[in-house]
């Protein structure tokens, strides 16, 4: 797959959106290093991280969610939270010592961000749909991000929910300073919370800029409407 | 957190209390003890990290023999030892088995760990199924290798040192019982201590999406090897306990016997529930009574009560006692949905 080098700037929220198969969740498989890549490089605050291990990468500050969400059923949202905080002190006598109750504090306020508090005692996967990709939300949120990589955040969600999804998308990007970068097929959605989208089609890029111009980009409609 | 000092403090005294209350039973309670820690310890591997595995035979085994070698060799030539058999040429004096056993303990734990962090590096890499299969092989090849090796016995078997001359029968068992007791609440506090960590969390979300766990910035990789290595730690001491108890190891019937004890562990786990701190030990206590009661009074028909058993815990328990119950009553489980902050929920715009 050729994918021509795109800059992200810092701290903005940028889209990607493109047709069924034009290898957007690829690409992001291919930055957090699932796939390998088979030529070019991709570099992180500088740092080339196309030969690093997925979990290598994901403690540089790189993460991203999935589309099919995944989060860990048998467990209880807290304990989902607690997890994905990011260890930075990875020795024995942190791995097996007790959890801090400060760490729990910072779980429950991020869950009641995505207003999840009311059902933290409750097992994941007994969650709605909805409430799940909630949870991934506030689980990337604890491992303190520098980049977000989002796959259809609001994919099987209802047009409620969703409201408060782009609100916090927002937000995160705001208070946090995360940089997001949102796979989106809702274009209602992507348009709002983008400040620059970059369209792909069968692995190429075709078109990138501001919302407005590429609502109306010719190329762009022609590969999600079929060019004659 | 009054009630389980409660609760711990009636156990603890029963425990001690047990071999003198039932004297007739000290051997059965010991094996009690060492199936508990069994079944204990591969949950933390199997419940907790979520891969099964048939191999920790191969750690309980190995525990076997490597206690009573050194047991032996400590003192005597182990190979003129196993070549007598049955007779003894050679007595252990008191001071000599304690010393013997205590050192064979410890070779039992540490080597077992060693030998599961090699192979897990090797065979970790493999998930569901596959790992289950392949840890099939480990038992079924250790049992083939050591009934090679003159120097342990080969198919020959191997005598344990017997217990040294002193109180008879009684004062083996009280011996065994204790040590067993003693075995099986250490790694009960050890067990409980890890459930309280991070690291039990990582064996969690291992179990529960392990793609997941990478993509978040876990290493699962050395997780899963230290996971297994717990697991082989105290199957190895559960071992060279069981090895003295017993008196004799066979290579593929008392050692590395995956048909029975390799199977057992596994099943005791799951009949109680998988990936709770109780379950292993409940899962155990009723196998034991089930398993003795049946190979006592209907002997001949233990193997069709055991598939039997088998079937119904498969069928209608497939998350144990500790899961069914989970399932019924939730809410004694902590999962409750907080009523005072239901409104937050509709704030949500």
């Amino acid at each position: 797959m050729l994918i021509s080098p795109c800059l992200l700037i810092k701290e903005k929220i940028v889209g990607l959106i493109g047709p069924n198969g034009s290898g957007k969740t690829t690409l992001f498989n291919s930055i957090v290093g699932t796939y390998p890549i088979d030529k070019g490089s991709i570099k992180f605050n500088g740092k080339e991280v196309s030969e690093l291990p997925v979990p290598v990468i994901a403690k540089l500050g790189l993460l991203r969610t999935f589309q099919q969400t995944r989060i860990y059923g048998k467990l209880n949202c807290v304990e989902n939270m607690l997890i994905s905080h990011k260890g930075s002190d990875e020795s024995f006598l942190k791995i097996f010592s007790k959890i801090p109750k400060n760490l729990t504090d910072k779980a429950e306020n991020l869950l009641s961000f995505v207003g999840l508090y009311q059902k933290r005692k409750l097992r994941a996967g007994d969650l709605s749909f909805g409430q799940q990709k909630l949870l991934e939300l506030a689980m990337a949120l604890m491992n303190e991000p520098e980049m977000l990589l989002l796959d259809e955040p609001t994919a099987g969600i209802n047009p409620t929910l969703i409201n408060g999804i782009i609100d916090r998308l927002i937000k995160v990007n705001q208070d946090f300073g995360i940089t997001l970068l949102v796979i989106e097929h809702n274009m209602r959605v992507i348009m709002q919370l983008a400040e620059n989208i970059f369209c792909l089609a069968h692995g190429q890029l075709l078109a990138n800029g501001t919302p407005e111009e590429i609502k109306n980009d010719k190329r762009v409609i022609d590969a999600y409407l079929g060019a004659q | 957190m009054n009630k389980n000092i409660i609760l711990y403090a009636g156990i603890l005294i029963f425990g001690i209390a047990a071999p003198f209350i039932f004297p007739a039973f000290k051997v059965q309670l010991s094996i009690l003890c060492v199936l508990i820690v069994l079944a204990t310890t591969w949950n933390i591997q199997g419940g907790e990290m979520g891969y099964n595995s048939f191999g920790n035979i191969l750690f309980y085994g190995l525990g076997m023999y490597l206690c009573a070698s050194v047991q032996v060799g400590m003192f005597f030539p182990l190979a003129e030892w196993t070549e007598s058999g049955g007779e003894k040429t050679f007595v252990h004096t008191p001071a000599q088995f304690f010393q013997g056993m205590a050192a064979g303990l410890f070779v039992a734990a540490i080597v077992p760990t060693i030998v599961a962090g090699l192979i897990g590096y090797s065979i970790l890499g493999l998930r569901g199924h596959y790992f289950a299969i392949c840890t099939l092989g480990l038992g079924v090849a250790a049992g083939e290798i050591s009934g090679g090796i003159e120097i342990i016995g080969a198919g020959q078997g191997f005598t344990t040192p017997p217990f040294p001359d002193f109180g008879g029968l009684e004062a083996r068992g009280e011996f065994f019982y204790f040590l067993s007791f003693f075995v099986l609440v250490f790694t009960f506090i050890a067990v409980r201590m890890i459930y309280s960590t991070r690291f039990k969390l990582i064996l969690n979300a291992i179990r529960d999406n392990e793609d997941k766990a990478e993509a978040m910035g876990i290493q699962t990789m050395k997780y899963k090897i230290i996971g297994w290595m717990i697991s082989a730690f105290f199957c190895g001491l559960a071992g060279g306990i069981m090895g003295g108890l017993v008196g004799y190891i066979d290579s593929t019937d008392v050692a590395f016997d995956g048909r029975e004890m390799g199977v057992f562990m596994v099943l005791m786990a799951i009949l109680g529930g998988k990936g709770t701190l109780w379950g292993p030990i409940i899962g155990a206590t009723i196998f034991h009574i089930f398993k003795e009661g049946f190979w006592t009074f209907f002997l001949g028909w233990q193997y069709v009560a055991l598939g039997v058993l088998i079937v119904v815990i498969v069928i209608y328990f497939p998350e144990g006692i500790m899961g069914w119950l989970r399932e019924k009553y939730p809410e004694r489980f902590g999962e409750v949905i907080d009523e005072a902050d239901r409104k937050a929920q509709v704030e949500l715009k």
